[in-house]
């Protein structure tokens, strides 16, 4: 049986219509994609200081590549996925751990609202894979199609995670919000 | 749009808005900076690369989950995104139109052989190292050698690792095979990813193929090709395998030969040789219980017993009557002691307690290999329904 393969990560799909490869700026890029990531990448582990990293790792690796990256249809997808990967790598998290005791960062940022606060605590009372479809669908505002694509699971799957998460979620966040 | 889903997208969105404020980018020129010292290491110390990729895994929750999810392999969208805004580049002379790509886990044959990486198990006890160098062709008598480096990014991580076939040779003639992945950790160094096969118990392993998305192919036969006189009768597939987040598996391709008619399934198994102590004339002298088995279908005419135990071991005793033939065949290449048996019929069990004597105190080798083969009636070898259980691995000591 011959598997349908996906296209490869460093060459680019076929050219337009017209061929033309399209001029983006890498710098421009980083700028306007970088903190929407992050922002993604940290409701997901939760700690934004990791989530940074793991976006900047992503644009290291793209720029690397970039005059094939630029001519995907959509280069953000790639960088997202890319960090998404390295997110939920296993293995990436356990050849690093070594490294997490020479890593001291100190997140200096405004003190959190309260709602931020119970939206963390939420999302990190679900299982990862309706974590990852929750932040993917709202926070990326990604359609359930593309999430599929991205986790390489069947839309109904992804319907299921959501359907899952979104109530836990709501639960949690009502059972939060009652407490004294 | 449910009530729910209005009230988690306001609180998203108040999310957003919040943490948005909070993200301190490194800036492009940072990524410039830290694309440039790998290249710089990658071309002063060969693919050697310090990864200045920075995990903190313990923040996070993400961390602290038990998501074995293999992460999806990258692959390019069609979703219509905006196209970022273009601007004149800040640094053009910097453009990244001639930057290589991140060497990460890219380990070149020659980085491979001068490191001594960790190998993950061999299969079953067959006596090759799990470390040490290795050679760069098969070695004369015994040893690891590599026999071939691909390269794919199997974790789907933008960045590619060393997929390497290794060879172990020993008793100088017995060889296994297996397909091993190797990744840099952030300081460089080689680290073993995991296992992907062993040519045991399939039969062999002929070659790797890695694939763009990240699989990894490999051609396997259902016995060893070379010096096989069933060697016109290999069968020989291509299986796809990947990595599921924590370890290799087979994800494509067949998962078993197809059932030979008229063969038999011969096995063997061997009891350790434990030698007395030296007597008189400086010989040791033990035993070894050798169990074969034919699980058929087909009869076996004649079996044919080989017990590798060095040169200097010669086989005695009473056991041995029970062989048509017995010879200790020392020049042989393995050294052998061979016992020729007569018809063991489909589903019938053998059982010989075999002796053997040490011409000295010292063995020349401390594994031993128990072999069985088929032989038709003109004593002609014939194949193995499966080959794998045809050899065993024991101890002498």
């Amino acid at each position: 049986m011959q598997l349908s393969m996906p296209p490869r990560l460093d060459q680019p799909p076929p050219s337009d219509a017209a061929g033309k490869v399209p001029e983006v700026d890498f710098d421009a890029f980083y700028q306007a994609h970088f903190r929407a990531l992050t922002v993604q990448l940290c409701a997901y582990t939760g700690d934004l200081g990791h989530a940074q990293d793991l976006v900047q790792e992503a644009f290291c690796r793209a720029f690397s590549r970039w005059q094939k990256i630029v001519r995907y249809d959509d280069p953000v997808a790639w960088v997202r996925k890319v960090a998404w990967n390295l997110a939920t790598s296993r293995w990436r998290r356990l050849r690093t751990a070594q490294l997490f005791l020479r890593r001291q960062r100190a997140e200096h940022v405004p003190a959190p609202s309260l709602d931020r606060v119970a939206l963390e605590a939420a999302l990190a009372l679900l299982p990862p894979h309706h974590r990852r479809a929750v932040v993917l669908h709202h926070l990326a505002d990604m359609p359930i199609s593309e999430i599929a694509r991205q986790e390489g699971v069947a839309e109904g799957t992804v319907k299921s995670w959501l359907h899952r998460g979104r109530a836990a979620l709501a639960t949690h966040l009502t059972e939060r919000g009652a407490q004294p | 749009m449910t009530d729910d889903d209005m009230l988690l997208n306001a609180r998203f969105a108040a999310y957003r808005n919040e943490r948005m404020t909070d993200v301190t980018p490194a800036g492009p020129g940072a990524v410039r900076t830290t694309v440039r010292k790998r290249r710089s290491v990658a071309t002063t110390v060969g693919a050697a690369v310090a990864v200045a990729f920075v995990v903190g895994p313990a923040a996070g929750y993400a961390a602290l989950s038990q998501d074995r999810t293999p992460p999806p392999p990258p692959a390019t969208s069609t979703e219509p995104t905006p196209p970022p805004t273009p601007a004149p580049s800040l640094s053009p002379t910097q453009s990244a139109s001639t930057a290589p790509a991140v060497p990460d886990g890219r380990i070149t044959s020659a980085d491979l052989l001068a490191a001594r990486p960790d190998l993950p198990a061999w299969w079953g006890d067959a006596p090759c190292q799990r470390g040490g160098r290795l050679d760069g062709k098969a070695p004369r008598e015994e040893g690891n050698w590599l026999q071939s480096a691909d390269y794919a990014d199997v974790d789907r991580d933008g960045a590619e690792e060393t997929v390497a076939m290794i060879g172990c040779k020993f008793n100088r003639s017995v060889v296994q095979t297996q397909v091993a992945v190797f990744g840099r950790d952030a300081t460089g160094n080689i680290v073993t990813m995991g296992q992907v096969l062993t040519s045991r118990p399939i039969g062999w392993i002929f070659q790797v193929d890695t694939r763009p998305d990240g699989s990894i192919r490999i051609e396997v036969g259902d016995r060893e090709p070379a010096g096989d006189p069933g060697s016109a009768a290999v069968v020989r597939q291509w299986r796809t395998y990947g990595w599921t987040g924590e370890k290799f598996a087979q994800t494509g391709g067949p998962s078993g030969f197809p059932a030979k008619k008229g063969l038999a399934d011969l096995r063997v198994t061997a009891t350790d040789v434990v030698y007395g102590p030296q007597a008189a004339d400086g010989s040791r002298h033990g035993s070894t219980t050798v169990t074969i088995r034919n699980a058929g279908p087909a009869d076996a005419d004649h079996v044919l017993l080989s017990l590798e135990l060095g040169e200097n071991v010669r086989h005695e005793g009473g056991g041995w009557t029970d062989c048509l033939e017995a010879a200790t065949n020392p020049d042989s290449s393995p050294a052998n002691l061979g016992c020729l048996l007569d018809r063991i019929p489909a589903g019938q069990t053998r059982t010989l307690v075999l002796g053997v004597a040490s011409s000295g105190a010292k063995l020349t080798q401390v594994s031993a290999r128990a072999h069985v083969t088929r032989l038709d009636q003109q004593r002609n070898p014939v194949p193995d329904v499966k080959e794998a259980d045809n050899e065993f691995h024991f101890d002498q000591r």
